[in-house]
């Protein structure tokens, strides 16, 4: 067929069909239009869709793609068949759903580590991930542990500014999904050296929080007391690529040139991570997770990256020592 | 004998002052090559002709590997 008379059949044909298989599914109906049986008929009614598909260079054929396996053999197709005179392409699809948003992406309560988060941004909307839960001095109320970059907004964000979960970019509410507001964060200062790009946000008091589960990982079990060495596997949750696998490939790195809205930031005493298999580690979105060794131990920050490098190719990541990181905020892991 | 992480940690301080001129250097850390320790030097891009990171400092080997642009990942 040529390609203008398949295009002519495709616009013509649901009218002329709707008109004679309306009808039919009407029929079926016996009582008023309630909602569940308005939802059946719905079922019932002839679910299809049209297109053009091609075999060769020009000659051209009307894509039938059927939602029900029941139209497969059905009176419908058999009518498209012959007002395109045996040139169609039939082809059971199935229901088709918009792809699912992972959990990562989406509302979590309790919270759950490695769960979209964020400051609530003026002019755009962003997502970074949740790293974990600490404690300050003796108290027990609760933080979120993330990037400045992440809760603080590269030092730009006021004290006590809500953080929602999720981020933004993923749906947060900038009202409903209030979860905590930011406490402190050390400053990312693109004139000197620094060594750590994180923050805390304290929990609001009706916010319930899943302390250790890394979901597709395992549990926490506290943090690792010695540092990390080239060759040690790690793993860590995050908002954009979810659970990755990888290994360390340099560790002490100093001078790590980061780049900011703020500037380029560098750093002293990072780690170096490559992902496993033919992956990255990470992507934008995973700032603010928290990377763990073998041993479900907390162990880094996961912060920076790129996408070059590493033995596949696909990228290096850059994370700050957990310690390092605990230290500077002076809190403990919860 | 094997490299010592003391040997690479020696040897890092040496390579930072001698990096210093050379253009896009975007960290300097401690790897493996084999048992030893040994350097890395990441670069935003390859050097420019007759610019060049010198194959070891000392006894300590050094790795350099092109690892583009870093930005957060927030």
């Amino acid at each position: 067929m040529r390609l203008d008379s398949v295009r002519e059949l495709k616009q013509s044909l649901p009218a002329q069909l709707n008109k004679a298989f309306a009808v039919r599914a009407a029929a079926g109906r016996t009582t008023s239009l309630a909602v569940a049986s308005a939802a059946s008929l719905q079922r019932e009614a002839p679910s299809y869709f049209l297109g053009v598909s091609a075999r060769g260079k020009k000659n051209y054929r009307l894509a039938v793609r059927l939602q029900d396996r029941a139209l497969q053999k059905s009176d419908l197709v058999d009518q498209i068949a012959v007002r395109a005179k045996g040139e169609v392409d039939v082809r059971y699809v199935g229901r088709i759903r918009a792809r699912a948003t992972p959990w990562y992406r989406s509302k979590q309560r309790p919270l759950l580590i490695g769960s979209s988060t964020g400051f609530l941004a003026s002019g755009f909307i962003m997502a970074g991930t949740l790293g974990c839960f600490v404690r300050s001095g003796s108290s027990s109320a609760l933080y979120i542990l993330s990037n400045n970059h992440v809760l603080a907004d590269e030092n730009r964000y006021p004290k006590g500014g809500s953080i929602i979960q999720s981020g933004g970019l993923d749906g947060g509410s900038p009202t409903a999904d209030r979860v905590a507001k930011l406490t402190r964060f050390v400053r990312l200062d693109p004139a000197e050296t620094n060594l750590v790009d994180c923050a805390i946000a304290k929990l609001n008091s009706a916010i319930q929080a899943d302390l250790r589960k890394l979901r597709g990982i395992g549990t926490l079990a506290g943090q690792r007391s010695d540092d990390l060495e080239v060759g040690d596997v790690v793993h860590k949750v995050g908002r954009t690529t979810g659970v990755r696998h990888g290994r360390v490939t340099a560790f002490e790195l100093d001078g790590v040139a980061v780049e900011y809205d703020i500037g380029i930031v560098s750093f002293d005493d990072q780690i170096e991570i490559e992902g496993s298999g033919t992956r990255s580690f990470s992507d934008a979105g995973d700032s603010g997770s928290l990377i763990v060794d073998d041993q479900m131990r907390a162990a880094a920050l996961l912060f920076a990256g790129g996408d070059h490098g590493g033995s596949n190719g696909k990228g290096l990541t850059y994370a700050n020592p957990i310690a390092a990181v605990l230290k500077a905020l002076k809190v403990k892991l919860a | 004998m094997p490299i010592s992480l003391e040997q690479a940690r020696a040897a890092k301080e040496s390579a930072k002052a001698l990096l210093a001129d050379l253009p896009g250097v975007v960290g300097v850390g401690i790897t493996k090559v084999g048992e030893d320790y040994a350097l890395k030097v990441n670069l935003r891009a390859p050097l420019p002709a007759g610019k060049a990171v010198p194959e070891r400092i000392g006894d300590v080997p050094v790795r350099v590997e092109v690892v583009g642009r870093i930005t957060k990942r927030g």
